[in-house]
């Protein structure tokens, strides 16, 4: 007895004349057991063979319509709550609104205030810096991690645990730990100072210098625990015993790691990569947190100065304007990294 | 059988529990229709720290004078205070009656609320109580839109103590003195001044410090010049002064260091333990200080004119209470908005802040920490608002208090942070 011959008996709505004739069916196509097997209509909405559901009269018709009418309490609520929102700030950009009281259509003139103002360049320059700057020390540092505690060290779950824990600690309260450290009264200079590196010591968050490199050291630290783990998820698919024929073959570690690993992690890379300059383009709380900007506006970035303007100095169809020129830079790499990894795996 | 009985009695419970409910709720709104709920209203406020809040002490006052009023407190977090009360006023659920802010440099502004059509206009009592220099930023289209229960002046709130102990007797008079102590001060290891620089706040009143001497003592109308178009930042010499004189301060070392960093804990920091003499803030800081260490005395002193120049206070009511244009018709918010110029909301509001009573008049200066100002304040003639109030929006002064973080750290000159706040105006 084959098992769809069983399930036809315990099931009464196998007695349906059409799925007595569709299982046969398939069966006689393809003659073996397995794939007998593989035809069962264990999931009856979506794994039933082409053709199958437009003979199955009105319960295919309810079952497809249930399908469709489970998604739109989620389809409605993410449609009002994001993009109706959106797209009503986006109307604001074209306008002078202040956050209170009327409005008028100004057209383009946030958009060109913002192409011609100096600092909103620099915080422009200042978004796309962090978040390229984070994913590439994140990534080498977050590969590197992954590639240590994959294998070999007895006490690599702990370490995997360390190294995870800035992901899951609140951004925000790290960030004034951090702040703390680099603070002209804090540990760091009372190390430079107690070593007789006290010529080095200066107030890190307020140097104009320094102060950029203060707060995407800080992200960098923040996020490397993700890539480490994506990385880790994409090692464990690379088999070992490859590994064990290209060193057998004569390859080095660094031959092994580039000619073997990162070939097989590409896919993991970029996953990686995507979230990371993602969430990198919009990081607004470590900024805030470390340097509120400053010194003088030098590590504003489009989501600080976003805030800024929408909500402390009540020019919110400006801040309306930043914000969609932020959403476009996102889209424009989420799709150029979307279009890359899609190519790879053409 | 047993289960159907059951089932009967569940339905039965449940219609006659949402019965009970309904007609509750029902009974519930005539009884406030009743008069409960006319003699009732809510009031938000912005609370910074875990001290007592002058705004529940003045409500709470008020409820036991008058116990068929009911008062709701909504506490909002003073960082933020002004965005959610523009989103409560837009959403149409702000309260029914609200602290706000003079003029319209802050986003809690009255002028730029009343404009908006958010607050109900005032009876013309409201500015009975307000320093002269004032009165236009309470007002919009000659109406009232706020009281005042208190004035605060800014100044150089001084740790009395260590300053004595340092061999600074006397607060320097003029500014070329005060250069001068701060170099001898500095050289002890210890700053004349202590300064966060990393807040705008903190570094945008030591400007305006600076300002009030070189700029408003000798024209208290520049603020409407400017709004006129007659004068501008960059071309003013007052404030070209007002800004060299802070680059003087830095020169001199008046500031402690990693000054152009620090935050508002440095403030309070350095102040009760005596590492630093005085800070530029409101003069209710004072007391406040002397409750975390007892064995300080603080005072406040005004900052010091150049030579032959005349000295200038910055007195104003911070804060306001307004109407919120919803709650035109509550008679016991009205009721409440007049109470609070009388004698007894005034003494509660200064005994709480530790603010300067409106009344200054009447005040007994004698041991408190505004001795040292007594005259100027008492003379009068040197009132000047605080020249942010006047602004048009909150952008000039957020210039400005990046501007000085600038000078502290070099990549600013002061005609750059005067050109900035021209722009940031507008026109």
């Amino acid at each position: 007895m084959t098992r769809a011959e069983i399930r036809r008996r315990r099931d009464p709505v196998s007695s349906d004349p059409v799925a007595e004739v569709q299982v046969p069916n398939l069966a006689n196509q393809t003659g073996t057991a397995e794939n007998d097997a593989a035809s069962l209509p264990a999931d009856p909405v979506g794994e039933r063979a082409p053709g199958a559901a437009s003979r199955q009269g009105p319960r295919g018709t309810r079952t497809r319509f249930g399908r469709w009418w489970w998604a739109m309490p989620a389809v409605l609520l993410v449609f009002s709550i994001h993009y109706v929102a959106t797209a009503f700030g986006g109307f604001y950009a074209f306008t002078d609104w202040t956050g209170i009281g009327s409005f008028e259509w100004i057209g383009v003139q946030n958009f060109t205030e913002i192409f011609a103002d100096a600092e909103m360049l620099l915080a422009l320059g200042n978004t796309l810096f962090l978040a390229f700057g984070s994913v590439l020390v994140a990534n080498v540092m977050g590969l590197a991690l992954a590639l240590g505690l994959n294998r070999g060290l007895k006490t690599r779950y702990w370490l995997r645990v360390l190294f995870f824990m800035p992901v899951v600690l609140s951004p925000l309260a790290t960030a004034y730990v951090w702040r703390y450290i680099f603070d002209f009264d804090g540990p760091l200079n009372a190390f430079l100072t107690a070593v007789g590196l006290g010529d080095f010591a200066r107030a890190w968050v307020a140097d104009p210098t320094f102060a950029i490199w203060v707060v995407l050291l800080v992200i960098a630290w923040q996020t490397t625990g993700i890539p480490m783990v994506i990385f880790m998820a994409g090692l464990a698919g690379v088999p070992q015993e490859m590994e064990e024929a290209a060193a057998i073959d004569g390859a080095s570690t660094l031959q092994r790691l580039w000619f073997v690993v990162l070939p097989s992690l590409r896919p993991a890379i970029a996953i990686s990569t995507i979230l990371g300059i993602v969430n990198g383009l919009r990081i607004f709380d470590p900024i805030l947190a470390i340097t509120g900007g400053g010194p003088a506006g030098v590590t504003e970035n489009l989501a600080t100065v976003v805030y800024k303007e929408s909500f402390a100095l009540g020019n919110f169809g400006y801040g309306a304007a930043l914000a969609l020129v932020l959403t476009l830079i996102i889209i424009f790499f989420a799709v150029v990294q979307q279009r890359l990894t899609q190519e790879r795996k053409d | 059988m047993t289960t159907d009985r059951s089932r009967y009695l569940g339905r039965w419970i449940g219609v006659s529990t949402v019965a009970a409910l309904g007609l509750t709720a029902c009974g519930g709104g005539s009884e406030g229709e009743n008069g409960a709920e006319e003699q009732a209203f809510s009031f938000t406020y912005a609370a910074a720290n875990n001290l007592e809040s002058p705004w529940e002490a003045l409500a709470e006052a008020y409820m036991d004078e008058n116990p068929d009023v009911e008062i709701t407190l909504n506490s909002q977090p003073q960082d933020s205070y002004g965005e959610s009360l523009r989103t409560q006023l837009q959403g149409g659920n702000a309260s029914d009656v609200m602290q706000t802010v003079p003029g319209a440099g802050q986003t809690r502004g009255v002028v730029s609320l009343a404009e908006a059509g958010f607050l109900a206009p005032l009876d013309d009592s409201a500015g009975d109580l307000l320093p002269e220099g004032n009165h236009e930023q309470y007002t919009f289209e000659d109406e009232y839109y706020g009281v005042a229960p208190g004035l605060a002046l800014n100044g150089l709130v001084t740790n009395q103590t260590t300053a004595e102990e340092l061999g600074l007797e006397t607060f320097p008079e003029t500014f070329e003195d005060l250069i001068a102590a701060c170099g001898e001060t500095a050289e002890g290891g210890n700053s004349l001044l202590v300064l966060a620089g990393g807040t705008p706040q903190n570094s945008g009143v030591t400007a305006l410090m600076a300002a009030s001497t070189a700029v408003y003592a000798e024209d208290p109308e520049w603020n409407e010049k400017r709004a006129a178009g007659e004068v501008t930042f960059a071309d003013s010499e007052g404030w070209q002064q007002a800004l060299e004189n802070v680059v003087a301060m830095i020169d001199a070392q008046c500031f402690q260091p990693g000054a152009e960093g620090a935050g508002f804990d440095v403030l309070t920091n350095s102040l009760v333990q005596g590492e630093a003499m005085a800070m530029f803030g409101p003069g209710g800081a004072a007391p406040e200080l002397e409750q975390a260490n007892e064995d300080l005395e603080f005072v406040l002193n005004a900052f010091p004119p150049a030579e032959g120049g005349e000295p200038s206070l910055q007195v104003a009511a911070n804060y306001l209470v307004s109407l919120n244009a919803e709650a035109e018709d509550n008679q016991a918010a009205n009721d409440f908005i007049a109470w609070l110029q009388e004698d007894r909301a005034l003494e509660i509001y200064a005994e709480v802040s530790d603010a300067l009573p409106a009344d200054l008049e009447n005040y007994d200066f004698e041991g408190s920490s505004y001795e040292p100002v007594q005259d100027l304040l008492l003379e009068g003639d040197y009132y000047a608002p605080f020249a942010n109030d006047e602004w048009p929006n909150p952008a000039v002064y957020e210039e400005l208090g990046a501007g000085i973080q600038g000078l502290l750290t070099g990549q600013s000159t002061p005609e750059q942070v005067l050109t900035a706040m021209d722009d940031a105006w507008g026109e």
